[in-house]
Formats: C-alpha cells, sequence, structure tokens
C-alpha cells in the first residue's frame, strides 16, 4: 500500500480506486507546491499568531446542568453511549 | 439604517417587522439559497436588532452544521460565547457556508449554494458566503461570520459589504465548530462601520471558555487616525489590471508607499499546511457517535463503523482537506512541511510585524479577481483555488486584524482590504468611517426596510 492509500486509511475513509487516484493528483499537486517551504531558512516556529500563554483555573468541580441534552445527540443504553464493539 | 437608529424604533414596530422579515425571507430564500436555517420561533421578547449567524458557530437548539452533512440534525445543547453575549438581537437563521470552512465560493455546501447579489450566476465568496449575502439582500441586517484564511474578507468583496476579521484571540471561539483552532477568527459583517463596531464591542472580550481569547490586553478598542500606508509589491504584481486601477483611484489621496517583503511567498504554503493538519485532527471527532449522523450498524467492525459514517458524509473537498493535513504531520513528512510551516509562520509574522513600525496599515485589494462564475469555479483545480487566497492568507495567518470594504463596482462589487498590527482594531475602524463618507455602497436591497 502506498504512502496515500496508508494515510486514508488513517483517515478512517474509504475510498475506490478511481478517488485514490485523482486524490493523490489532487494532493502530489498541492505538495509540489508547498514544497518550496524548504527553501526557507528560519530557526523558530510559530504555533500561534498572538502570544499564547497557558491560563489556569481553580480545579473546582462544576455541574453540566445539561446532560440530558447532551446524550439526546447519541445512541443510548442503561444510562450508556454505545459504540461498535472493541474485541 | 444603522443598528443605533433601528433601536431607537418604537418596540411595537420591531415587534410587527420581524415576523414579517421572516416570511419575505424565507420566499428570497428559495432564489438565493443563502439561509441553511431560518429562525421561526415564536418571538416572545422585544429584540434591538436583527443578525444572521454563520452556520458553524452553534445556537442553542438551533441546527448547527457547519455547511457538512455529518452535522445533520445536531442541535447544541448549548450557545456559543459570541451568541449569549448578543442576547439583546433577533437571531434570523443561520447561513450557508462551504463545508466546516474549506473553499473560497460557498460551493462545498451540503444545504445550498449561496448566490451573488449582483449576479446570481456568480459566487458569494466564501466560505462566510451566505453572511456576506445576507447583510446585502436584507435591510438593516447585520452578519456574525468567520475567517480562518479569508473567509469573511473574500465574499465581503465579492457582495459589495464590509467584512471585518479582527486579532486573533480578541472573541472568544467558545462554540465556533473548529477548523484550524491556531487561525479560526469570529468577525463581524455589514453595511456600515457604525455597525461593525457596535457589535464588534459587544462580542469581544475575554472567556475563560476559551483560553486563547484570555491574552488580549484590556483595553477598550478605540478609533485611532492612520497616517502612512504599506502597499506590499508581491501582492500587488498578481491582481487583475481592472481591480488596481481602481484600487489606485481610491487611494490617490493616501500617503503610501510600496513595500517589498519577499517572503510572503510563503504565505499560502504555510497556511495550507497549518491549516489542513490542524482540521484533520478536529475532523477525528466526527465519527457517528458524538455528534450528528450516527452510525446505525454497531455490530461492524471498529474501525469501519467510524469509516463508512465519515466517507458518506464528508464531502470531496473535506476529505482531501483530512487527508493532506495528515500527511504533512506524519513521522517522515513533519519536518519538511509541518515544522516548515510553523517556522514560516514565524517569519511572516516577524516580517509584518516590521512594516508595521514604520507604516499604520497595509493595503491592497481584497481579491485578486471578481466573484466568479459558477461554471469558472467547477474547472479550477483545488490548488488553483487555494492560490486565489494569497492576498487574505498573510493576515490571516499573522493573526492581524483586516478589514475589507467595498471599493468600486466593475459591475461586480471588488473590495479594498486593510490589515493594522495586533490589537488595533480602531485604526480599523477609524479608516472604515472615513471610507463610507468618500463611498457609495450599493446593496441587493431584496428583503426588509422600515418606512
Amino acid at each position: 500500500m502506498d504512502i496515500i492509500e496508508k494515510t486514508i486509511k488513517l483517515c478512517r475513509l474509504e475510498m475506490n480506486q478511481d478517488e485514490i487516484e485523482k486524490i493523490k493528483k489532487d494532493v502530489e499537486n498541492i505538495l509540489d507546491v508547498f514544497s518550496t517551504l524548504s527553501d526557507l531558512q528560519e530557526d523558530e516556529m510559530a504555533f500561534h499568531s498572538v502570544p499564547i500563554e497557558n491560563i489556569y483555573r481553580n480545579d473546582e468541580v462544576k455541574k453540566f446542568e445539561n446532560v440530558d441534552e447532551l446524550l439526546s445527540q447519541t445512541k443510548t443504553l442503561d444510562n450508556y453511549i454505545k459504540g461498535p464493539k472493541v474485541l | 439604517m444603522k443598528i443605533q437608529e433601528f433601536m431607537k424604533l418604537d418596540k411595537n414596530v420591531r415587534g410587527e417587522y420581524y415576523p414579517k422579515l421572516v416570511e419575505e425571507l424565507k420566499k428570497m430564500n428559495k432564489e438565493y439559497e443563502v439561509f441553511s436555517t431560518i429562525n421561526e420561533q415564536t418571538i416572545d421578547q422585544d429584540y434591538s436588532y436583527h443578525y444572521s449567524v454563520k452556520d458553524n458557530i452553534c445556537t442553542k437548539g438551533i441546527e448547527s452544521k457547519a455547511g457538512s452533512k455529518i452535522l445533520e440534525g445536531y442541535k447544541p445543547p448549548f450557545n456559543a460565547t459570541v451568541i449569549d453575549k448578543l442576547n439583546e438581537g433577533f437571531m434570523l437563521g443561520k447561513t450557508n457556508m462551504d463545508e466546516f470552512g474549506f473553499g473560497t465560493f460557498s460551493v462545498n455546501s451540503a444545504y445550498g449554494i449561496p448566490k451573488n447579489p449582483f449576479d446570481k450566476n456568480r459566487s458569494c465568496g466564501g466560505s462566510s458566503g451566505g453572511a456576506a449575502a445576507a447583510v446585502s439582500l436584507i435591510k438593516n441586517h447585520v452578519a456574525i461570520g468567520e475567517s480562518t484564511g479569508g473567509s469573511i474578507s473574500c465574499p465581503a468583496s465579492f457582495t459589495g459589504v464590509i467584512g471585518f476579521t479582527p486579532t486573533y484571540g480578541r472573541v472568544s471561539r467558545y462554540g465556533l465548530i473548529d477548523y484550524g483552532n491556531s487561525l479560526d477568527k469570529i468577525g463581524v459583517l455589514a453595511r456600515y462601520m457604525d455597525d461593525v463596531e457596535y457589535i464588534l464591542k459587544k462580542i469581544s472580550g475575554k472567556d475563560a471558555k476559551d483560553p486563547t481569547s484570555m491574552n488580549q490586553n484590556n483595553e477598550e478598542i478605540k478609533e485611532e487616525t492612520s497616517k502612512k500606508i504599506a502597499i506590499p509589491k508581491q501582492i500587488i504584481e498578481n491582481v487583475d489590471d481592472k481591480i488596481m486601477k481602481e484600487f489606485w483611484n481610491s487611494i490617490a489621496h493616501m500617503e503610501y508607499e510600496i513595500v517589498d517583503i519577499p517572503n510572503l511567498k510563503y504565505a499560502v504554503s504555510s497556511y495550507y499546511v497549518l491549516a489542513t493538519a490542524e482540521a484533520s485532527t478536529n475532523l477525528a471527532r466526527y465519527c457517528g457517535i458524538r455528534y450528528g449522523v450516527g452510525g446505525e450498524d454497531f455490530t461492524k467492525p471498529y474501525n469501519k463503523f467510524f469509516s463508512d459514517v465519515r466517507t458518506n458524509s464528508f464531502g470531496e473537498e473535506a476529505k482531501r482537506r483530512i487527508v493532506l493535513g495528515t500527511y504533512v504531520r506524519m513521522a517522515g513528512y513533519r519536518d519538511q512541511y509541518y515544522y516548515k510551516a510553523l517556522q514560516a509562520r514565524n517569519t511572516i509574522i516577524k516580517d509584518l510585524k516590521k512594516i508595521f513600525k514604520d507604516f499604520d496599515m497595509i493595503a491592497s485589494p481584497t481579491m485578486p479577481i471578481i466573484s466568479p462564475r459558477f461554471d469558472e469555479i467547477s474547472k479550477l483545480k483545488p490548488i488553483d483555488v487555494y492560490m486565489l487566497d494569497f492576498i487574505t492568507i498573510p493576515p490571516n495567518l499573522a493573526g492581524f486584524p483586516h478589514v475589507s470594504l467595498p471599493m468600486a463596482y466593475t459591475p461586480m462589487p471588488v473590495g479594498i482590504q486593510f490589515v493594522a498590527d495586533h490589537w488595533k482594531e480602531g485604526k480599523l475602524i477609524n479608516i472604515g468611517k472615513e471610507w463610507e463618507m468618500n463611498h457609495e455602497y450599493k446593496f441587493g436591497d431584496l428583503v426588509g426596510g422600515i418606512k
């Protein structure tokens, strides 16, 4: 499996052969343009655009008022949220 | 009329106006597809003004789908902070947009493609296309939009309205459906700078629920005049001639200098690497369990359960950006793409900060082209679309506040972009007010209006 097909699988997406060929071409075109980044000589990395510091708060427990509304968005069984079998 | 005039009307006049407005809107929407949801809830209190919200901002009990099929049916159990802050306004509806913000023309929408008020065969721009169209088509209206790489400026330019993007961190992102956390900014689209100022001051401020909003200074946004404007050589070399002619005419009375910023050539690549990398992690949460479209068959193998929902519900552009964004941060590739993109961002911020030492603002046309026709858009390759953002990307990547103002009509609208230093929204408000006195803006004006 080539790297693009591996990436598609990692993303939890499924594609047929035509779709894979198309996305490979698109990604290659785009990465070709991005490869000019390698000309840049610069050491520091900016993870944010403005200086961001970690903000702390007191560890106080606050009850979320709307648990029922949150759970109404999911499929539940006996107060558990349903998901696919792991094993 | 401006919001502050609308607020002075008798509350009974407003009370009668809103239901009529909603009815007119429903008819208009069949043709222009501006809204994915129109608010038909009974109006039980006096609202001072009306506004709309881009559909990637959570509104309690009202569908918030971010233009994506995967969030169909998602009704958030909470309001975004900006919605709580606008509680004196009547929320008219949720506006159409490119899926999760992925696009420049609002054509990647699962819920209808907004049509340009000046020519229905042309795009409104994106990704806040619906928001911009709403401001142009509905009288006395303001819209809340969002920008990651230019999604407020582009549609503002294409539809002839004001599009204001504040400094990154100025407005709380709590309740905004994430595209790229280090790039997303909520902003305002409107007809008048007074309206932008009013709404911006309402929605700005620190919010403990969004830690990235906590680093802004405590100063009130205050108007400041500007003297000197910088015009980047790299930008104006690649804009349509007709638009450049209008630009030079418009700024003839200003003190300006053309500046050389060679590192701007890395901006588009840096932005798309970082934005897609962040988006690919943000979209990992859409897996059929917690929001929107749910997986039905829990006996499926574990990974197939997730991939089926995602494959069937994400659009083509979303899939492309997820794959691209995952690739550029993978081991073996992240040095040459992700880390380089972070370095490029740092360089561009440093270079632009240097410009702001000597100049009050940077100016250029907002977009290199007028709004294209839909048949022209369908012929563009993805990379061609990305490259069109080369003017709006630098301020977005670097978190600088910027505004697009209506500049000319060719006959399609074209906008002018002004960029100011971090936290200097006051300079943009000032130039916007001055600009408005010397330019006559044109709007679609199809809906609403009080005599």
